[in-house]
């Protein structure tokens, strides 16, 4: 027969016990209300003092002449009537637009097949695995500055295909340069989230295909395509994300160069606010790449929740 | 089952993606060893005859590389484990508290995860210099402690966590705290792991923040130097890819010891937002 006091939870506890539980239940309930606060407080102070207080200050100083050093006049909606009338403006928003395009098809479209060929080759999967991952844990600047080298006049690129193109000076194709060290960098993280897709899809369905005799190309396209949908739509808008607001890869390989053939949206906010020190600006571009960034962040809740 | 043939086509390609991938960090390799004109040879020798090894000595002695090292450790040690500690006493308030506020607390959290960092910057900076800390360590670390990503995830985790479990605690008579740290914490060691190596990672390679915030050199972190560096002395190549090949060696120590926790956190958290 066990201790009372040692199994409280058993029945016939005395009239004492229970009063003396009840009070202390009572203690605990104020006492948790301290713990809870002692664990969330510090989390929700950093929110608001490091990402919407600057998010809120942010859209003040949009409509301010600040530049950093002096004190900020109001100037309503200036700086964003400047950007509605700048062309350098709209070329980079374009030119952001077009690095996202030229980043994520490719990046989907080969991490699709490396996600693929990961879940159908049973043996050394893992050694795939990791080296598929590999290069998303490279630092950025490193993997800019390597793709830098390799795509010199005379760098590893141009002996290799026999070319002599200058890939980082030539306008016409230095986004290409810094897209492909972009794929390179990201591709790693898709993969594995693709993988993760391709294994929640059944096998039986897989199986039954195979029996009704189709075929791979049938198999991926009636099969495995309309299973993975979600999990491809996801990957689309978050790349689509992370590349337009991707910095270092542009900043390190060209800094926005040759001629602005490289500028995008972060580098000219960066620019803007930092070099020309004119914040105010700067901000009112930073709060356009917010309303992009948002708007996309709502595409995707829509796409996650839809159907649930 | 399968024909040969297709298992070498599929092989055989899984092995060319592969050695593509891992072209540039092996060429990074061979061309940290070279001299500045064999790093440009036609065709390009993989294997240097005579390997510089004298390009690390002087690439370090050229800048304070040995500085830019610490400083990088530091500041990515304090933000991972600072950060995680914090994280997952959020996560664990996030996913077995209740208390007034909590969705609001939730979601304006989650939504962070939405806002990148170049939209907010100006203002993380003014702010940052108000508080006087730019151009310091403080200034390093304070504004990048914490993510939505590492309590999203606690969150996750440890809403798996049975109720019975800490039910039982409480009715032996633990106190909150005691529930806490002798239940709750051991629990999430293995989560807490992983992210602070995914947040060590993280500030290892961040560029941007550092870029703004600190002007001293003897601030500078990694990614930070090699930038000014590379921009001072672009073409020293050889300096420039022996630093490269330093700065990836931590992160591809780390990565390989935790590999398996960390595929596994990634895989599941696609799985999670995608439900």
């Amino acid at each position: 027969m066990p201790l009372i006091g040692a199994q409280p939870s058993e029945t016939g506890l005395g009239l004492g016990v229970q009063r003396r539980r009840r009070a202390g239940r009572i203690g605990r309930r104020t006492g948790g209300q301290v713990f809870t606060l002692a664990l969330i407080l510090p989390a929700v102070l950093y929110f608001l003092i490091w990402v919407f207080l600057p998010g809120g200050y942010g859209l003040y100083l949009s409509m301010t002449d600040a530049s950093l050093i002096s004190s900020p006049q109001f100037v309503g909606l200036q700086n964003y009537q400047q950007l509605l009338h700048s062309d350098e403006w709209w070329q980079t928003l374009w030119r952001t637009f077009e690095y996202a395009a030229e980043v994520v098809v490719p990046t989907l479209l080969i991490s699709l097949v490396m996600a693929r060929l990961v879940t159908r080759c049973r043996r050394g999967r893992a050694v795939l695995m990791t080296i598929y991952f590999l290069p998303y844990v490279v630092p950025g600047v490193v993997a800019a500055l390597v793709f830098e080298l390799i795509f010199q006049r005379y760098g590893l690129v141009n002996s290799a295909l026999h070319l002599s193109l200058a890939w980082l000076t030539n306008p016409s194709i230095a986004m290409y340069a810094i897209s492909i060290a972009t794929i390179w960098s990201m591709i790693g993280y898709y993969v594995i989230i693709l993988m993760a897709g391709y294994q929640q899809i059944p096998g039986e369905l897989i199986e039954a295909a195979a029996i009704d005799g189709a075929r791979m190309l049938q198999l991926i396209r009636y099969v495995e395509l309309p299973a993975l949908r979600p999990t491809l739509l996801f990957c689309t808008i978050s790349s689509t994300a992370a590349v337009m607001t991707n910095f270092g890869t542009p900043y390190v390989m060209t800094d926005g160069g040759p001629s602005n053939a490289t500028l995008t949206l972060p580098l000219l906010i960066y620019n803007e606010a930092f070099k020309y020190s004119s914040a105010g600006l700067g901000e009112a571009m930073a709060m356009v790449l917010l309303l992009i960034s948002l708007l996309l962040a709502l595409f995707q809740v829509r796409v996650l929740f839809k159907g649930r | 089952m399968y024909k040969p043939i297709v298992l070498i086509f599929r092989y055989g390609l899984a092995a060319l993606l592969a050695v593509l991938l891992l072209v540039p960090l092996v060429w990074a390799v061979s061309g940290s060893l070279h001299t500045n004109s064999g790093l440009f040879s036609s065709p390009y020798q993989w294997i240097p005859h005579k390997p510089q090894f004298k390009n690390y000595s002087s690439a370090w002695n050229a800048i304070s590389f040995g500085r830019e090292l610490v400083n990088s450790f530091v500041v990515g040690f304090i933000i991972a484990v600072v950060g995680v500690a914090l994280g997952q006493m959020a996560g664990y308030a996030l996913a077995k508290r209740r208390f007034l506020g909590r969705d609001v607390i939730f979601w304006s959290i989650v939504a962070t995860l939405m806002i990148p960092f170049p939209s907010i910057m100006v203002g993380v900076f003014i702010i940052a210099k108000d508080m006087g800390i730019t151009n310091s360590y403080l200034g390093l670390i304070v504004p990048g402690l914490l993510t939505g990503q590492i309590i999203f995830f606690m969150r996750q985790y440890l809403q798996g966590v049975p109720d019975e479990l800490l039910e039982s605690g409480r009715i032996d008579g633990a106190s909150e705290w005691q529930i806490y740290f002798r239940i709750v914490v051991p629990l999430s060691w293995p989560v807490m792991v992983s992210m602070g190596i995914l947040t060590f990672v993280g500030s290892w390679n961040n560029l941007l923040w550092p870029l703004i915030v600190v002007q001293t050199q003897s601030l500078y972190t990694v990614p930070l130097g090699l930038t000014q560096f590379s921009s001072q002395y672009f073409t020293n190549y050889t300096a420039v890819l022996a630093m490269s090949v330093v700065a990836i060696i931590p992160v591809i120590i780390l990565f390989l010891v935790a590999r398996r926790r960390l595929l596994d956190s990634i895989m599941v958290s696609g799985g999670a937002l995608k439900g």
